[in-house]
């Protein structure tokens, strides 16, 4: 039953009044966010009402993933390629034997090659096989299409502080390769879609890893919740507990002087009244037939998220966002030893939850699943383990997914999967790739699968447009 | 019945006090260039001329001495003041009692004497509340001079009491609780080891020095007594000098050894022991007492701790000898406001006086010791000390030896003491793991600078000691060892500081058990927070050899940990080989830039980013930095081995936490090109560069220093600091005057973070006037809402022990357990929404999620259950002591006032105040313990508590 705190649909919009404090706000102190913001704020599309679902769920990869392991080319010269870049051979490599591998067979290789993935990701490999999962190759943060020459060439325009975790990461998640920013292309999404969701009673936003950047809007904000549900109060049951949430509410129900103290008060509002949306649903959600992986966060997570979206009348949304962190993937040394750890678990998880969608949601082309890492690793060895690098490839999941195919742009050297020799004309000496298709293509190619119209795609990820297609057309 | 002056006394168990007087803003302890209050001489004068002349007391007198408002002893809130007493020409055998008039007279005294003998000792002496003090004079009749030399006020932490009787060796006398009676006579060079804490009024615990009156009772031959703490090392230094045959009593401070006892030696003869127990410092209060240290020794031959102001030869008549006493046996160089030396005349040649006072100025009218032909004689002094750093020490007629002992200081008289507790804890909030009330005492008593300077000069608290003992005894170390030592520390170590800093620096350069290789490695990691809480400010070692504190050493010690080497995989890091297409591994040599030293862009002095012409920022280095420091960072592995590992679940070795050492084979010898300070890397770089074929050692010495002299760091960490202790979003003018101290300091963190805590933006909580002023603040960092709890309510475990293993789970927060080496929270985190969108940083925003500000809400709410009392507590648990809240919960005004206090430093909103007292009124006030628990409960989970401004 709801109570005081159950929200309408202009909770989760943030008072307008918020505005008045940019504008009183003036010094070296302060950005220039609040006209970029206005910017981002505006909306040029109108969305017509919506009856169907759709659901994106974000697996950032944190730590950058050695996503070079993921793909593994098997035809004879190229493995050899791959296995030398990779330092093959010896103690120090980071090579995945050609044994250990399992085939996948996308439809658009070209005559005499062959793909593998390795065996702790078969479990995506055949949901690749089977056309409901695509890799996106050598996809990378660029503000324009950048070849290695170019990348040499003093002042050309590349994405600030490349190779670090902390400006890749947030790059990916904002839609633009930008250093300033607080917001994310799922939050921005969320701002304009949140529409869609006229009576829903929690944020089109959920995360299951706590706060992020991807999720940040500029007026809705994700609701953060655990992999084991959503967290109450305790402490404020029976007679004597619901006089102090009434002395509660009253206290973050006051007008706070400053805007610490009133972020503070409205996480804590937010808190107490989603929760009593959210467990109410959960509480009529069905059980699930699929049996989630045990001891595997990300499977918790997910499963978390098939619950929540088997209540989605309940919640009454029918455009959902969901956030899930794992890591660390920043493998600079035993990566034999971490990375099939790693893969295992995420490619158990993955295909666990698709299962579910099949079999128990029973809508798989509604939910699509998609991995983001800021950066992956250099090709060749540190000794134990690898260091940051750039492009990478990202795997997409779900029965929109047009699959068993791979996605991306030819490289210099003519295919779509690049040349993986050291220091070859598609990547750097320790082989860091240089991007083929932008983080920002493969982002607009998912906001727009979940309604986003072509102008707000323009505007979320301004740098879209200097690249061929905003959309890589990986989803229908 | 204790007096005003030990009101810490009045609670000396708990913790709970009603706030002072908001009027007291006075310093604790005031030294006073001695001025004569009293001398009944016919024709003698004193300081205003009363209390002057009047005759010899007679046999059962007393005289009333005004003190207030004399001889710089201010009109009011002086509770006790510090009298040098002294009889002469006395007509019979007797004594002098000392106490505060209108009091009982107190069966003790203070001054014994024999017929026509001159003698003086110190007295600490409570205070009347119509500011004055009796004397009484036992038998015969007597003239009495009282010289004061200084003065506590209610601000002291200092507890005085009527003098009790705690050791009495003389067969057939008693003690106050029948212990340390009728011992016997100390036999020469026998030691008596004297329990002093839990008995006479002195507390069981927190107890720094003891002031008694010892008293050597015919004594068969002529020698001397020294005390000192136990369990250290015997001084070469005398408390009382006595000869045989006379029964002759002196003040004497001493530090208490940490078993609660002084140790008494006597060097010749048999005497017995009289020990009258008057008063008690804190650990931490206005008086730092040092263990006994020779300053001064005239004689021929004799030697001091030093070898200065040795041997002289004996001070003539009509002389005085300028005593350096700071910088000298434990006593700091700055900050010294008084001195508490005993003082020992040798051999005069004729009777004589001598007289201490602060050098450089006038000798005052005024005696210390009084002393006969060949008399040795000591009495205790408290001198103020001159602007040099020096005492006075005077002899009247003929010639004598003097000997000077230090045995404790007082700091300068504050000039920036805070106006009531609510200031000083809201500094705590700050400088600590949150106040309690014995600090928001001390700050008051001595002010902010003295109480940060006694802080830096505490060793740090270590954790390795505690891990290494517990897992020596187990063979599977655990990481619960070390969370034990953090909370341990965190809750009870007196070096709050070092350990609130250093707990800031394990934050920005971090290290963390969520990684393989320190898992199960504990020691390493206690080790390395170590390194942290003594590289703030600088440290000692075992050898003895001082480690300067400059961010170069920080980061030297960091560099070489093993814990370090793990987090960011340099651990046996290898040069690169074309041949097998292997490179140096680039991790540490990243993220050491990115993270801990100068960050990713260049930085103005005032923390703000520098721009190029087309005012884009100006990255610090390249990938080509990172590739030619990853060469730097090559060859370093354990003490044991390069491919050793002494790390396991079931050994232990101290390899796991000593400095790596680095092994030639495997370090890259090439030339490499580094950081341009000017960040030009392109044509005409000034980038620093390292010669080839340096050894592996000097690489990392000169490459380190090349990171550490960019001008990036001291802004770069200051601000960072300032973040984590004051507000998430200083002023470029706050974050330029720490780093102008950070770059003029060499980086001494300790320095740092005094201009930190000290700057008017962190004292007043004001910026400047171009900056809105809800700029000011920042989130309490959630685990640090469970320190702020557990300290203000002296929460202890029955076991000792502090065993909470996952804070995580509910504070997101876990002592070097992030999940990266980016921390829980990064320093830039703009929070989605309000301050996010007005470009404010909100750290700590970044994990007080709406999953997180729950968890958090509810375990502080669970923590409430464990009270003292609780019929359900075990051993280990954590509880809180409710009893001084529980005790005013009948008046709701008065509880919800008391917690505003204890934990929101009095800034709760009237309008929180009157829905806590409306909520305390709905519940029956039979159940104080309920209206308690709902006050607490609602504040901790309140907006108010949430934020620190």
């Amino acid at each position: 039953m709801p109570g005081p705190f159950s929200r309408s649909r202009r909770d989760f919009l943030r008072n307008a009044a918020c505005s008045s404090l940019a504008m009183s706000t003036s010094g070296a102190l302060m950005t220039q966010l609040g006209m970029m913001n206005s910017a981002l704020a505006q909306s040029c599309g109108v969305y017509d009402p919506v009856s169907d679902y759709k659901a994106l769920i974000c697996l950032f990869l944190l730590g950058g993933n050695d996503s070079w392991n993921m793909v593994i080319p098997t035809d004879a010269a190229r493995y050899n390629t791959y296995y030398t870049a990779r330092s093959g051979g010896g103690t120090s490599s980071v090579a995945i034997a050609a044994a250990a591998t399992s085939p996948i067979n996308p439809s658009n290789a070209a005559s005499g090659e062959s793909y593998a993935v390795p065996n702790q990701l078969k479990g995506i490999g055949d949901i690749f096989n089977a056309g409901a999962g695509a890799f996106v190759l050598n996809v990378g943060t660029a503000l324009q299409q950048t070849t290695k020459t170019q990348y040499s060439t003093s002042g050309y325009p590349l994405p600030p502080q490349l190779y670090s975790h902390s400006d890749q990461q947030a790059q990916w998640a904002y839609g633009q390769p930008q250093q300033n920013g607080v917001t994310g292309w799922g939050g921005l999404t969320a701002d304009r879609l949140h529409v869609l969701n006229p009576n829903a009673t929690v944020p089109m936003s959920i995360s299951l890893s706590g706060q992020n950047r991807f999720q940040a809007g500029l007026n809705i904000q994700p609701y953060t919740m655990s992999s084991s549900g959503p967290s109450g109060l305790s402490g404020y049951t029976g007679t004597a507990g619901v006089a102090k949430m009434n002395v509660l509410e009253q206290m973050l129900a006051e007008t706070y002087p400053d805007p610490f103290t009133r972020t503070y008060a409205s996480t804590m509002t937010n808190s107490i009244g989603y929760y009593q949306s959210m467990s109410a649903a959960l509480a009529t959600a069905p059980a699930l037939t699929t049996v989630f992986p045990a001891n595997n966060s990300v499977a918790s997570a997910l499963a978390e998220i098939a619950k929540i979206i088997s209540v989605r009348d309940q919640l009454k949304v029918n455009r959902q966002i969901f956030y899930i962190g794992y890591g660390s993937f920043d493998s600079h040394d035993n990566q034999t030893t971490d990375q099939p750890r790693l893969f295992q678990t995420i490619s158990d998880a993955l295909k666990a939850f698709y299962d579910c969608t099949v079999n128990d949601l029973k809508i798989p082309q509604s939910v699509t699943t998609f991995t983001v890492s800021e950066f992956a690793r250099t090709l060749n060895s540190n000794g134990d383990g690898t260091d940051h690098a750039w492009a990478g490839i990202q795997y997409v999941m779900g029965g929109s997914v047009l699959g068993g195919r791979f996605y991306g742009a030819p490289a210099v050297s003519g295919g779509m999967f690049p040349n993986q020799a050291l220091n070859s004309v598609d990547c750097l000496s320790r082989g860091q790739m240089i991007p083929t298709v932008s983080s920002d293509q493969y982002a607009a190619t998912l906001a727009r699968w979940l309604g986003v119209q072509d102008c707000d795609i323009a505007t979320i990820f301004p740098y879209v447009k200097n690249f061929p297609t905003s959309n890589l057309g990986f989803l229908v | 019945m204790r007096s005003p002056v030990g009101w810490l006394a009045l609670v000396a168990c708990l913790f709970f006090v009603v706030p002072r007087d908001a009027l007291a803003v006075v310093p604790g302890f005031t030294s006073l260039v001695p001025a004569r209050l009293l001398d009944t001489r016919p024709g003698y004068t004193t300081v205003d001329a009363q209390f002057a002349g009047a005759g010899a007391m007679g046999s059962g007198a007393t005289l009333d001495l005004t003190v207030k408002g004399r001889g710089g002893v201010p009109s009011s809130g002086v509770t006790a003041v510090v009298l040098n007493v002294t009889v002469t020409n006395p007509t019979a055998p007797g004594y002098i009692t000392v106490w505060p008039t209108g009091g009982t007279r107190p069966n003790a005294s203070n001054l014994n004497f024999t017929p026509a003998q001159t003698i003086s000792n110190l007295v600490i002496a409570e205070v009347s509340s119509g500011g004055q003090v009796s004397l009484f004079n036992a038998s015969g009749s007597t003239n009495l001079i009282a010289d004061v030399v200084g003065y506590f006020t209610t601000t002291a932490t200092f507890s005085s009491q009527p003098p009790a009787r705690i050791l009495d060796s003389r067969p057939g006398f008693t003690t106050i609780d029948g212990k340390f009676a009728g011992t016997g006579s100390l036999a020469a060079g026998g030691i008596l080891n004297l329990t002093v804490t839990g008995r006479g009024g002195v507390p069981t615990s927190g107890v720094g020095a003891v002031v008694m009156n010892l008293t050597a009772v015919a004594p068969t031959g002529t020698g001397y007594l020294s005390a000192w703490p136990s369990g250290t090392t015997r001084p070469v230094t005398s408390s009382i000098n006595f000869s045989a045959g006379q029964t002759i009593p002196n003040l004497v401070i001493s530090k208490v050894g940490s078993n609660g006892q002084i140790s008494l030696f006597n060097s010749r003869g048999t005497t017995d022991v009289i020990a009258d127990v008057m008063g008690w410092f804190p650990a931490q209060s206005e008086l730092t007492p040092v263990a006994p240290a020779r300053l001064l020794d005239t004689r021929a031959g004799a030697t001091t701790i030093d070898g200065q102001f040795s041997g002289g030869g004996a001070i003539a008549g009509q002389s005085f000898v300028d005593l350096t006493i700071v910088g000298r046996g434990g006593v700091p160089a700055t900050g010294v406001g008084a001195v508490v030396v005993n003082v020992t005349a040798v051999n005069p040649t004729t009777p004589a006086f001598v007289t201490v006072w602060p050098s450089g100025s006038a000798r005052p009218n005024a005696s210390n010791i009084n002393v006969d032909r060949g008399q040795t004689l000591s009495n205790l002094v408290i001198a103020k000390v001159g602007s040099n750093g020096k005492i006075s020490l005077f002899n009247s007629a003929g010639s004598t030896d003097l000997i000077g002992d230090v045995v404790g200081w007082f700091p300068a008289t504050a000039t920036d003491l805070p106006a009531d507790d609510f200031a000083a804890a809201r500094f705590l909030t700050m400088a600590t793991f949150g106040p309690t009330q014995a600090d928001i005492n001390l700050v008051r008593s001595i002010g902010y600078k003295a109480w940060i300077a006694k802080q830096l000069a505490l060793p740090a608290s270590l954790q390795r000691p505690y891990v290494e003992a517990l897992d020596k005894a187990v063979s599977n170390p655990g990481q619960n060892d070390r969370m034990e030592a953090w909370f341990n520390n965190a809750i009870t170590a007196p070096d709050q500081l070092r350990q609130r800093a250093a707990w800031a620096l394990s934050q920005i350069m971090v290290v963390s058990d969520q990684f393989a290789g320190l898992d199960q490695d504990p020691i390493s990691l206690a080790e390395y927070y170590d390194a942290l809480a003594r590289d703030v400010g600088g440290y000692t070692d075992g050898l003895g050899v001082v480690h300067q504190p400059t961010y170069y050493n920080l980061m030297y010690d960091v560099t070489v940990s093993p814990a370090m080497s793990h987090m960011l995989t340099y651990l046996r890091n290898q040069k690169g080989n074309v041949a097998k297409g292997l490179s140096p591994d680039e991790n540490y040599a990243r993220e050491v830039m990115q993270l801990f030293t100068i960050g990713l862009d260049l930085l103005n002095q005032d923390g703000t980013r520098k721009l190029d012409s087309s005012s884009n920022p100006i990255p610090s280095y390249n990938q080509g930095v990172v590739s030619a420091y990853a060469r730097v960072f090559t060859g370093w592995s354990y003490s044991t081995g390069f491919y050793s590992n002494p790390a396991s679940s079931t050994t232990w070795s101290v390899a796991e936490y000593q400095p790596l050492i680095c092994y030639d084979t495997y370090h890259d010898f090439g030339a490499k090109t580094l950081l341009s300070y000017t960040g030009n890397y392109g044509t005409g770089s000034d980038a620093k560069t390292l010669p080839a074929n340096n050894t592996c050692a000097v690489d990392l010495q000169q490459g380190l220093a090349i990171i550490t002299s960019h001008p990036n760091v001291a802004p770069f960490i200051s601000r960072q600091l300032i973040q984590h202790l004051v507000t998430s979003n200083p002023t470029p003018d706050y974050v330029s005057r720490v780093a102008a101290v950070f770059t003029s300091s060499g980086g001494d963190l300790g320095k740092v973070v005094t201009a930190i805590l000290t700057d008017t933006q962190a004292m007043t909580g004001t910026i400047p006037a171009q900056y809105p002023t809800y700029l000011f603040g920042k989130a309490r960092e959630p685990l640090l809402k469970l320190t702020a709890l557990w300290r203000y309510y002296g929460a202890a475990s029955t076991s000792g022990l502090y065993i909470y293993n996952s804070p995580q789970s509910n504070y997101a927060e876990r002592p070097q357990g992030a999940g990266s080496v980016f921390n829980y929270y990064s320093p830039t985190y703009l929070p989605p929404g309000e301050l996010g969108d007005t470009g404010l940083y909100g750290p700590q925003f970044q994990i007080m999620s709406e999953s997180g500000v729950v968890t958090t809400a509810n375990d502080l709410t669970n923590r409430l259950n464990a009270y003292v009392g609780n019929t359900g507590n075990t051993t280990t648990t954590i509880a809180i002591n409710l009893s001084y809240l529980n005790g005013l919960a009948g008046n709701a005004t008065t509880l919800v006032d008391q917690i505003n206090h204890d934990l929101l430093y009095g800034k709760m909103s009237a309008t929180t105040k009157s829905y806590l007292v409306g909520e305390v009124n709905s519940i029956v006030a039979s159940n104080p313990l309920g209206r308690t628990q709902a006050a607490l409960q609602l504040v901790l989970a309140s907006p108010e508590f949430a934020i620190q401004k």
